[in-house]
């Protein structure tokens, strides 16, 4: 048996492992929602006037939204009024000077989800920053940072440290009017990360968050902004998880990256919230926007993404490629399992000559999982010899899932090309029986192929990540097959 | 006939050819060989104008002309023909059409009317007959549904219709069982000629026993490491291409 | 939902009513539909499948019907010297304006098939069909047609027993009149009984420039182990606007193919609904439609597998010239039941013009894992290696152009499996592009 069978099959028989609670006192603002909340958490984080003015006019907005429902996403309407929007830990006093002043209790909750925030530790070449319900806990590497120019902070703390910086780039990518929820977190966002590298600057370790929900009633709403100045190169891994409980949690954040000319931009996440029980209760509601703009000429971002969480996970990691000659990429990998729904997909926008843009989806359902690709690929008059290319393949497991694909593909320029390619089948019996025929378990073929499915996706992930996204794909689809 | 003097191309960014340089004469025909990754193939597509290979130094003289400076479709119609390695198929464009197409293209070149159509249908069925190609493949698509052998005898075929001066012949016998490759030698064979030369890309010397080559090069990371007569072919495959790169080394 | 639209579509029926009441489908079934369009009212470019269609046209067309009763015996003549040319073998029947023209058409009796003109089958023992020509499948996507249910004054049902060969029809459906001076509602009803087969032909035409509106529906039942071959021509003048509605269902074993030929009108929008609703029903759907100046061409085909083993095949190009619209949205969805689906699209569109638009939708929704569904779209311009080939062999660039564009019809226009039709149609597609003189050497 291969090592990566052996792997799998240790962890087969493993649930949701990450579904436990920590008892610690939390300072939680009582649920409801409506200007003096924002004030609220506003004076808490201590922002400038022109955010606390910014997240008013945002909730000023949503009031007059209506909750989005997809044709291919089913939820319970959401009571938001019975949502708290803020929610931290109350030992904390005005944010620990170093992990020394962390509580140990939020110290041991990282060390058993596997994020040790001891700098010796395990993950000794990624910083973590630690995002505890509302507020960030810690942030690692700090110092090793800043020395190469790299600005790595809560984001609450930015705003104090780098207003300049907020005010020029927030909501330049995803406007506060984007969508419902994009719009609720722009009113309510609590804390997240933020990330400068300066002109010319290789970011020299991975960043990484790791959100965690953890009270309950609580939405989580963070806001991510990167921004990676002329020819710099970073790249960023978000990881994250929840306790199993019966009621759903909303998760609502939004991400925006900004790449001026010649910059990279990597940004891989491993979601892994908790994603219901067998019957389809409780799990995270993951409505999430993210977006990229290739602001100058030959800029890069490129996403990749697995998603084994969430009861329901509505997000589209996009690109607009604005700059001449800028990039996109959407790596992607999303597991259904059970009554999970997962809606993902992600949208480029050319606009910019000679963009290219390229889109891979590995989606994978079994249960009654219902798994859709959806994605947008529009080349604007200007864009001269752009160039995109999208696979999607599905795979199903089982007579009661599904698999959507529903791409648009729009184009305005003559010289610009798209090629789509997608194909749906059912795990292929010949590959089944030849893992058989070699002596392999049912369970371990499964897992053998299913990884061979995703590995185009699983190798634009950073080394250490790859790892632990095979076992989260091997433990989402347990007893899928048998 | 052909010179090429300190070629070099690159292809997205990347050097393929590094200051080469050959000399085919009228009625000769030479083999290149080489290692994969060579340049071949580049060197090949070069001559033919393929958009995307950007020469970065060097020339090439075809008749006394800049090649260079030539459209794919002069350069076809000044008699420069690619055999290519893997013809693309085009369903929709029928093989017939493309042939009369491309003589007619030459004729009014030189201000010649168009092929009779039956004439022109007669020439192509005798050449056909050559090739060992089956009737009904004239109304096929160019290429379409062809095996690799079939679309390998297809590109010898319009070299025999279009009957070039110059024919770069990139590794046309790749793919090919032995009696195809014998059928694709005869057809190359009956065109040779005192006016017209050959560039036979090739990765083994087997096409070579069959068409038999005046000078063999060795192209050695997009340089001619090595030229000599056919006997540097046999002792290629004798001693492998380690044998050549190395001394080039 | 009331809306300015809707209330002059419910003003001019009210108005019209009393002339409609003689004619089909029936005063029972023309309020329903009515009511039913006026619950909704007609689609808008923000609803899901008609964001690429050109709905503007509505704001001026008038819905009352242009005609009631067949053109006058001079009108005639100059209506038949513009049909197109009769195909041996084919049986024509002609309709203008919606309306029945027997003098432009053969004998009722002249085909095996049983045709019988609507207006005459209500006035006779036999009645109409109980089932509404567009069902439920369409969903809201089925406006159109419940507009022509509304309106329509005539039209064509056909009944094929099985019998020996295929019985080949040729239905001219003739727009003459001006939108402003009233719509017309081509209407057809099929049905195939068990093993019968037909090959029909379907053309949409003008008489002249005229800028009519036509909204036509179809409807197929194909019982077990049917076969028809159906040509739907849309060769409308380049003012007309066309909204047409096809809906088929395929029992058992039951064989469609669909060729939808679009390469007329400035607007046109079709909606197809196919149901392959018995155990290895087959569709093969073909389309290609042709762009230019500013006409909008727009498909929406919804393939429904409902029982097990069905097999579809959909093919579509699209060449977009000028500052043209051309789309395909192809939805191919596979219910739980219907295990052991092949089904393949392949969606091609070729932009020919710096102002134009291609969008193509392959969409798949699928609720069963025992499956084989594959996609391919693509959407640009022509395939550089096939250009720098026929460069290699001396063409210049324009030829070269021309016969790669003339070939991206190909694996339509091979399809066409009545050779004298395909001549036509590869002539009337050589006219409508640009260079068409010069393409008709492919021809």
């Amino acid at each position: 048996m291969s090592e990566t069978a052996k792997q799998l099959e240790s962890l087969l028989g493993r649930g949701y492992s990450q579904g436990f609670v920590t008892e610690i006192d939390s300072d939680t603002v009582a649920p409801g929602l409506d200007e003096d909340v924002v004030r609220l958490i506003s004076r808490k984080k201590g922002e400038p006037a022109f955010l606390t003015e910014w997240r008013l006019k945002a909730l000023r907005h949503w009031l007059t939204m209506k909750e989005p429902h997809w044709a291919h996403v089913r939820f319970a309407p959401i009571d938001y009024q019975a949502i708290s929007y803020y929610s931290a830990p109350r030992s904390r006093k005005d944010g620990p000077k170093s992990l020394a002043e962390v509580d140990p209790k939020l110290l041991e909750t990282y060390e058993k989800l596997g994020v040790p925030l001891h700098e010796r530790a395990r993950l000794a070449g990624v910083a973590v920053d630690a995002v505890f319900d509302s507020v960030s806990v810690a942030t690692t590497f700090r110092e090793r940072l800043s020395a190469a120019g790299v600005v790595f902070l809560p984001f609450s703390e930015a705003v104090r440290a780098h207003p300049e910086l907020i005010e020029q780039y927030l909501g330049s990518v995803v406007p506060y009017t984007d969508n419902f929820f994009a719009t609720l977190n722009s009113a309510v966002f609590s804390d997240g990360s933020f990330v400068y590298v300066p002109k010319g600057v290789r970011c020299p370790m991975e960043l990484s968050t790791y959100f965690r929900i953890n009270a309950l009633n609580t939405g989580q709403f963070e806001r991510t902004l990167i921004i990676a100045d002329v020819g710099s190169h970073v790249s960023y891994l978000e990881g994250c998880s929840a306790p199993m409980r019966d009621e759903n949690q909303l998760h609502a954040a939004v991400v925006e990256l900004v790449a001026l000319d010649d910059a990279f931009i990597k940004y891989s996440t491993v979601q892994n919230w908790y994603p219901g029980d067998a019957e389809g209760r409780g799990g995270i509601y993951n409505f999430v926007t993210k977006r990229g703009e290739c602001r100058g000429r030959g800029a890069h971002i490129s996403w990749t993404q697995v998603e084994t969480g969430s009861a329901i996970t509505w997000k589209y990691p996009s690109c607009v490629l604005r700059g001449d000659g800028s990039s996109g990429e959407f790596y992607s990998v999303a597991t259904v399992n059970n009554h999970q729904q997962a809606d993902t997909g992600t949208k480029m926008i050319h606009i910019g000559a000679r963009t290219r843009s390229t889109i891979i989806s590995k989606g994978i359902s079994a249960g009654h999982g219902q798994s859709t690709y959806r994605g947008l690929v529009k080349m604007l008059p200007s864009a001269h010899g752009a160039r995109n290319f999208t696979q999607c393949d599905s795979l199903l497991m089982g007579g009661e899932c599904g698999a959507h694909t529903f791409p648009y593909v729009e184009v305005k320029n003559p010289t610009a090309t798209v090629e789509h390619e997608a194909s749906t089948s059912k795990i292929s019996d010949d590959q089944l029986f030849y893992c058989l025929a070699r002596g392999i378990s049912q369970e371990d073929a499964v897992n053998l192929i299913v990884s061979g499915f995703c590995k185009s996706v699983f190798k634009e992930l950073p080394m250490e990540f790859a790892v632990e996204a095979q076992k989260l794909l091997a433990v989402s689809l347990e007893g899928a097959v048998g | 006939m052909l010179a090429i003097r300190d070629l070099s191309v690159t292809v997205d960014g990347k050097q393929i050819l590094n200051g080469l340089s050959l000399e085919v004469a009228a009625g000769e025909v030479h083999a290149i060989m080489g290692p994969n990754g060579s340049g071949k193939s580049t060197l090949a597509h070069v001559l033919a104008g393929r958009p995307g290979y950007e020469v970065t130094a060097g020339t090439v003289t075809y008749q006394g002309r800049d090649l260079l400076a030539l459209a794919p479709e002069a350069r076809a119609r000044a008699g420069v023909f690619l055999g290519f390695q893997y013809p693309v198929e085009i369903p929709g464009v029928n093989n017939v059409y493309l042939l009369k197409a491309a003589v007619n293209a030459v004729r009014k070149e030189h201000g010649l009317p168009e092929v009779d159509a039956f004439e022109f249908l007669g020439m192509v069925r005798e050449k056909m007959k050559l090739m060992q190609m089956e009737d009904g493949f004239l109304s096929r698509g160019v290429n379409e549904g062809f095996s690799g052998g079939e679309k390998k005898r297809n590109e010898i075929l319009q070299m025999l219709v279009l009957e070039p001066k110059l024919a770069v012949l990139d590794e046309t016998d790749s793919g090919l069982d032995i009696d195809a490759l014998k059928v694709v030698a005869a057809g190359v064979n009956s065109l040779r000629s005192p006016e017209r030369s050959f560039l036979v890309v090739t990765h083994y010397q087997r096409l070579l026993e069959y068409v038999v080559p005046d000078v063999v090069h060795v192209l050695v990371r997009g340089r001619i490491a090595r030229s000599g007569d056919r006997t540097l072919a046999l002792e290629l495959e004798r001693r492998g291409y380690d044998w050549v790169s190395g001394e080039a080394a | 939902m009331s809306n300015p639209l809707t209330a002059r579509i419910v003003e001019q029926h009210a108005s019209a009513a009393r002339a409609l009441s003689a004619q089909l489908p029936g005063a029972a079934r023309r309020r329903a539909a009515l009511e039913a369009l006026a619950a909704t009212g007609l689609p808008v470019s923000r609803d899901e499948n008609w964001k690429y269609a050109n709905l503007r046209p509505l704001e001026r067309a008038s819905f009352t019907p242009a005609a009631l009763t067949p053109p006058a015996a001079g009108a005639e003549a100059a209506i038949a010297a513009e049909l197109p040319a009769r195909l041996a073998g084919f049986v024509r029947y002609v309709f203008v304006d919606g309306v029945f023209a027997p003098l432009l058409s053969d004998a009722l009796d002249a085909s095996p098939a049983r045709v019988t003109p609507l207006a005459v089958r209500a006035d006779g023992p036999r009645a109409a069909p109980a089932a509404p020509v567009s069902r439920r499948e369409l969903g809201a996507d089925r406006r159109f047609a419940l507009l022509n249910e509304a309106f329509a004054t005539d039209g064509a049902a056909i009944d094929v027993p099985a019998g020996r060969g295929a019985p080949c029809l040729e239905l001219i459906f003739v727009a003459s009149a001006e939108a402003q001076q009233g719509a017309s509602y081509p209407r057809l009803e099929l049905r195939l009984e068990p093993r019968g087969r037909l090959v029909l032909i379907e053309r949409h035409v003008s008489a002249g420039a005229a800028a009519s509106f036509v909204a036509s529906a179809v409807s197929a039942e194909l019982a077990r182990g049917a076969a028809l071959d159906h040509y739907r021509l849309q060769e409308l003048s380049s003012r007309a606007v066309l909204f047409d509605t096809l809906d088929a269902t395929l029992a058992q074993d039951a064989t469609y193919r669909l060729h939808a030929l679009g390469s007329g009108a400035a607007a046109a929008r079709s909606t197809l609904g196919v149901r392959l609703a018995g155990e290895r029903a087959a569709l093969a759907l073909s389309a290609a439609a042709l762009g230019d100046r500013q006409q909008v061409q727009d498909t929406y085909a919804l393939v429904e597998h409902l029982a097990p083993h069905a097999r579809t095949e959909e093919t579509f190009r699209g060449i977009s010239a000028g500052r043209a619209r051309v789309a395909f949205n192809g939805k191919i969805v596979v219910a739980r039941d219907a295990h052991g689906t092949d089904s393949r699209q392949s969606l091609r569109g070729l932009l020919a013009g710096p102002e134009a638009e291609i969008d193509v939708r392959p969409q798949l929704e699928i609720y069963n894992d025992d499956v084989r569904c594959s996609h391919g779209a693509t959407a640009g311009k022509l395939d550089d290696n096939m250009l720098f080939y026929l460069l290699s062999r001396g063409l210049d660039r324009d030829t070269a152009q021309r016969a790669l564009k003339w070939a991206f019809l190909a694996d339509v226009i091979a399809r066409i499996e009545v050779p004298p039709l395909r001549r036509q149609i590869e002539e009337r597609f050589a006219g409508q592009m640009q260079d068409g003189a010069a393409l008709r050497e492919f021809l």
